[in-house]
């Protein structure tokens, strides 16, 4: 039903490509979230999926229909913006209404539909009420709400959180997996912040540059990502990315010098091909100095309560993130060792792509 | 046994009172000395015409002549109700087309994007800064054949098509709408016309009657236009009305003060009850 | 969705460009919205600015048809005494007075950008002149600048100067004009006032952190961060004092009593088309202002670059 399709899709602006050819598959009810970098095209893609935005080579489809040359309203498509861009001069009934009035509903329809949802997200009492009156959350569900009385066949969001303080960012995350389940309807979801991308979505669209990196699901972008990009991109903090050199018979040699047992199938490449070697910081470990792989200085020390983050430098410009527990007492300047657990690790080939796990 | 201090709020130091003092010394003389015009215009609109030349000087009128202000009412050569109307009519006028012609392209400008804007929004900078007698005569000698130099047309026409320096100003605020309202607007399904009309022109309210204002005022004091255009005296908006009495009547001094007077005053008090307005607009255009 | 499909598969060539149209609705609004002003742009901007370039190269007296003779008007401009005379006046008067009021309006600025009780009164004064109707205004300056009845000079004299016959003598008839011109400077004033206000409050006290000298602040953040405004008034103030002509017109009329002291360009331009109806001489008078004007704004614009700060510009 309300399934998006886009096949080729590019967009310039004057001669500057800003979207560089995206195909991409939304299914019926599902919840995708588009993360990347500031500048990365999300946010552009999500509003020429909306029509708010010329298409200039390409196609998208909205439940089986070719909307590209579509009028924003035709097609099906709610969204809530990041300011929220409710109307300053209407009240939130007025806001709500404000779309199903311009589809020709008739009056006692309308009242029906807005207070029915209104009901739905208990905001029955800001129905009289005008945004400047309102506190940002109450905005956020207003906007949502003037969304969702629309019956949309897809619900936008174009970073609707990250105008939010944290206590609320995390409420509203969670109302809004709720809409997604109720409402069993499509959703894309635009943000920068990847921890948002993670708990909201059934499959992650990794942009950047204008280009899809990775598509899949959390668990997939986060423990087998495509490529050097997304592996540094998601995950906080960020998966280390440590130099390294693969020798035949599955030997890797570190950057500085150490040689550990790669176990996994990687696919033929020449000896002693310059690879990259990805460890998540939960993966290293604390040891003693007889079975370290690495050993390093402590540059910055981050006492999180928890768990313990700290920063190593290993050699002239490798250092290595450790996330070690809320107990380790290391300080700035203490010289500590580590192993790796390659179980979970990435190889990245010279190319940047993930060679394995495959 | 151990007293202990009273703690004493600290008291501003005394250098701090003799500058503010200093401060507000200088800042009344330099008020007295921007007033002194309208003090003068006001006491000698009501002295004899004798008094007004009177050595030495007088700073008060001695008999204060309530009758120099109805005289004004009353003369043939200066006929200054019918001119005070034609001033009210060209300044509401040109003030309600520059509203409702900049408010269309200001908004264009300001926030819908087509091909060939940012051209004729440099176009329109250069009419802005260009001199208003390099396209005069072309205008004049058109209108003349239209045969219609004498009336308002050529006064007020041009100002429903818009006016750069107000679709300047205007645009500074329109600017300031955001576009995601307007495209939450094209979500909900208006059209183009109604998001300006319903959506984005209830956001600058306050704009369209700053503008309407300035609008009012640069009218009412527009000299040049009238004096080509209008001949007859009954014809005249009161600025050249009063030109027009003070270089026939040169010596009666205390008539063409009541008429500067009369003439001045409704803009001072449209000034002083919309003043906040007014610095808005100012600081709005300002800025580049 | 078949022609959709075949795209993806041969990926190679890309589809041909689409036609926009998404956003086409809000073009073609765009172009209507701003149609009315297009049209009036052409036909009283840009068409009779044209027409004035070519007038100016015509013997054209209202009455019967204009008479093309190339570049006489631009000759006979050559030994027109009041051409010349205007033009110096005009300069003269747009050097003097423009710095001047600026100058003058900035230190208000500055005086006025600090909270008292009486703020808004000052505020209030300084704005006042500009309403005043220059015609009228000048009415009145003609009272003030009488010797003997005037205040001006009554107040001078008992300050010990020895004040000029302002309006009769020619050495300063045109002084009285530029004082006329200064009085109405609280639009400038407020301009500038708005820009010290737009100064961050953190950005004044870094500065006053950074050094104690009131006048370290001025010269080296405040005047920097108000010098678009700067340009503004500057822009403006010369483009406008180079039309001055209502003033001129009441207190000098069109000849510039006294001996031709207050004759400006825009009078002479006004008296060579109403008054005289040599309308091709006055369009080129009209073009020459045209280019000088258009020189000076290419030079102040070209200039900026170097003095002006913007916001967002990194350099």
């Amino acid at each position: 039903m309300g399934a998006v399709t886009l096949t080729g899709v590019r967009k310039l602006f004057g001669t500057m490509e800003v979207i560089k050819g995206i195909d991409l598959a939304i299914a019926d009810r599902e919840l995708v979230v588009f993360v990347g970098p500031s500048g990365c095209g999300k946010s552009t893609l999500l509003r020429m999926i909306a029509g708010l935005e010329d298409v200039d080579y390409g196609a998208i489809e909205i439940a089986g229909r070719d909307v590209t040359e579509l009028a924003p309203a035709l097609r099906g498509v709610a969204m809530v913006f990041q300011n929220y861009a409710l109307y300053p001069h209407m009240t939130a009934y007025d806001n709500m209404a404000y779309g199903l009035r311009r589809a020709g509903l008739a009056g006692a329809e309308v009242d029906k539909r807005v207070r029915a949802t209104a009901a739905m997200l208990q905001i029955t009492e800001l129905l009289p009420r005008r945004p400047k009156a309102m506190s940002g959350g109450q905005r956020q569900r207003v906007a949502i709400g003037r969304a969702i009385v629309r019956n949309p066949e897809v619900f936008m969001f174009d970073e609707p959180l990250s105008n939010l303080d944290a206590a609320l960012r995390v409420e509203m995350r969670s109302q809004i997996a709720r809409l997604h389940r109720e409402l069993q309807a499509t959703m894309i979801f635009v943000t920068h912040d990847q921890v948002e991308a993670m708990t909201l979505a059934d499959r992650i669209v990794v942009l950047n540059g204008g280009r899809i990196e990775q598509v899949g699901t959390p668990r997939e972008v986060y423990h087998r990502p495509a490529n050097i990009f997304v592996a540094g991109f998601i995950g906080s903090p960020a998966m280390n990315l440590l130099p390294a050199n693969l020798h035949r018979g599955a030997a890797l040699e570190l950057g500085w010098g150490t040689r550990v047992t790669w176990t996994a199938a990687v696919p033929a490449l020449p000896d002693n091909a310059p690879v990259t070697l990805g460890v998540r910081p939960e993966r290293v470990s604390l040891c003693d100095a007889a079975r370290a792989q690495a050993s390093g200085e402590v540059t910055l020390a981050e006492h999180l309560g928890d768990e313990t983050i700290l920063h190593l430098k290993v050699s002239d410009g490798v250092s290595l993130t450790v996330k070690a527990g809320g107990d380790v007492a290391a300080l700035v300047g203490d010289r500590l060792h580590v192993a790796f657990d390659l179980a979970g690790a990435c190889l990245f080939g010279p190319d940047g792509r993930r060679i394995a796990p495959d | 046994m151990t007293a202990v201090p009273a703690i004493e709020r600290r008291r501003p130091a005394p250098g701090k009172l003799w500058q503010s003092l200093l401060y507000h010394a200088v800042m009344l003389t330099f008020a007295a000395i921007f007033l002194l015009p309208f003090y003068w215009m006001t006491i000698s609109a009501l002295k004899f015409n004798a008094e007004i030349f009177a050595n030495p000087v007088s700073w008060w009128p001695d008999p204060v002549r309530w009758e120099n202000l109805a005289q004004l009412f009353m003369r043939d050569d200066f006929p200054f109700l019918r001119q005070f109307m034609n001033s009210v009519f060209y300044a509401g006028s040109v003030a309600i087309a520059v509203v409702l012609s900049c408010s269309l392209a200001a908004y264009a400008f300001g926030c819908l994007r087509w091909r060939g804007r940012n051209l004729v929004f440099a176009l329109t900078i250069c009419a802005l800064l260009m001199p208003t007698i390099v396209t005069f005569l072309p205008v004049y000698l058109a209108w003349s054949r239209l045969g219609l130099v004498g009336s308002y047309w050529p006064l007020i026409f041009p100002f429903l098509l818009g006016d750069a320096f107000f679709i300047f100003m205007l645009r500074q605020f329109f600017l300031g709408v955001p576009r995601e309202l307007m495209d939450a607007a094209r979500l909900d399904g208006a059209s183009e016309f109604r998001i300006w009309w319903q959506i984005v022109l209830p956001q600058v309210r306050t704009a369209l009657v700053i503008v309407g204002l300035f609008a009012i005022v640069y009218t009412w004091n527009e000299f040049f236009g009238p004096l080509i255009y209008l001949q007859n005296r009954e014809d005249m908006p009161l600025s050249l009305g009063l030109f027009t009495f003070q270089s026939q009547r040169a010596t009666e001094w205390s008539i063409s003060m009541a008429g500067s007077f009369f003439t001045a005053m409704p803009m001072v008090l449209l000034f002083l009850l919309t003043q906040r307005l007014f610095q808005q607009g100012l600081t709005t255009s300002g800025l580049k | 969705m078949a022609a959709g499909t075949q795209i993806a598969v041969s990926g190679a060539s890309p589809s041909p460009r689409r036609r926009r149209r998404a956003g086409r609705g809000e073009a073609r609004a765009g172009v209507l919205f701003a149609l009315p002003w297009m049209i009036g742009l052409a036909t009283f901007t840009i068409i009779p600015l044209i027409l004035t370039f070519y007038i100016a190269q015509t013997k054209f007296q209202i009455v019967g048809p204009p008479k093309y003779i190339g570049l006489e008007n631009y000759e006979a401009m050559w030994t027109d005494a009041a051409f010349w005379r205007s033009a110096q006046n005009t300069l003269f008067f747009a050097a003097v007075s423009v710095p001047l009021k600026l100058a003058l309006a900035l230190g208000l600025a500055l005086l006025l950008n600090r909270a008292t009780a009486l703020s808004g009164l000052y505020r209030t004064v300084f704005y006042l002149p500009f309403l005043m109707p220059a015609v009228a205004g000048s009415v009145v300056f003609m009272l003030l600048l009488t010797p003997g009845a005037g205040p001006v000079n009554i107040i001078l004299e008992a300050f010990g100067f020895n004040p000029p016959d302002w309006l009769r003598d020619p050495d300063s008839a045109l002084w009285a004009i530029i004082m006329l011109s200064i009085w109405p400077l609280g639009v400038e004033t407020l301009v500038f006032l708005g820009g010290l206000q737009n100064i961050p409050r953190d950005v004044s006290e870094a500065a006053e952190l950074d050094s104690p000298e009131p006048w370290h602040k001025l010269w080296w953040i405040t005047l920097p961060l108000i010098t678009p405004m700067i340009l503004f008034n500057l822009v403006i103030g010369i483009i406008y004092s180079f039309q001055i002509f209502a003033q001129a017109i009441v207190i000098g009329g069109t000849t510039g009593t006294p001996a031709e002291a207050t004759l400006m360009y825009m009078v002479v331009i006004y008296r060579a088309a109403f008054r005289y109806f040599n309308v091709g001489y006055a369009a080129a008078l009209a073009t020459v202002l045209f280019f000088v004007v258009l020189l000076l704004a290419l030079l102040i614009f070209r200039t900026a670059r170097s003095w002006v700060y913007y916001e967002g510009e990194s350099r």
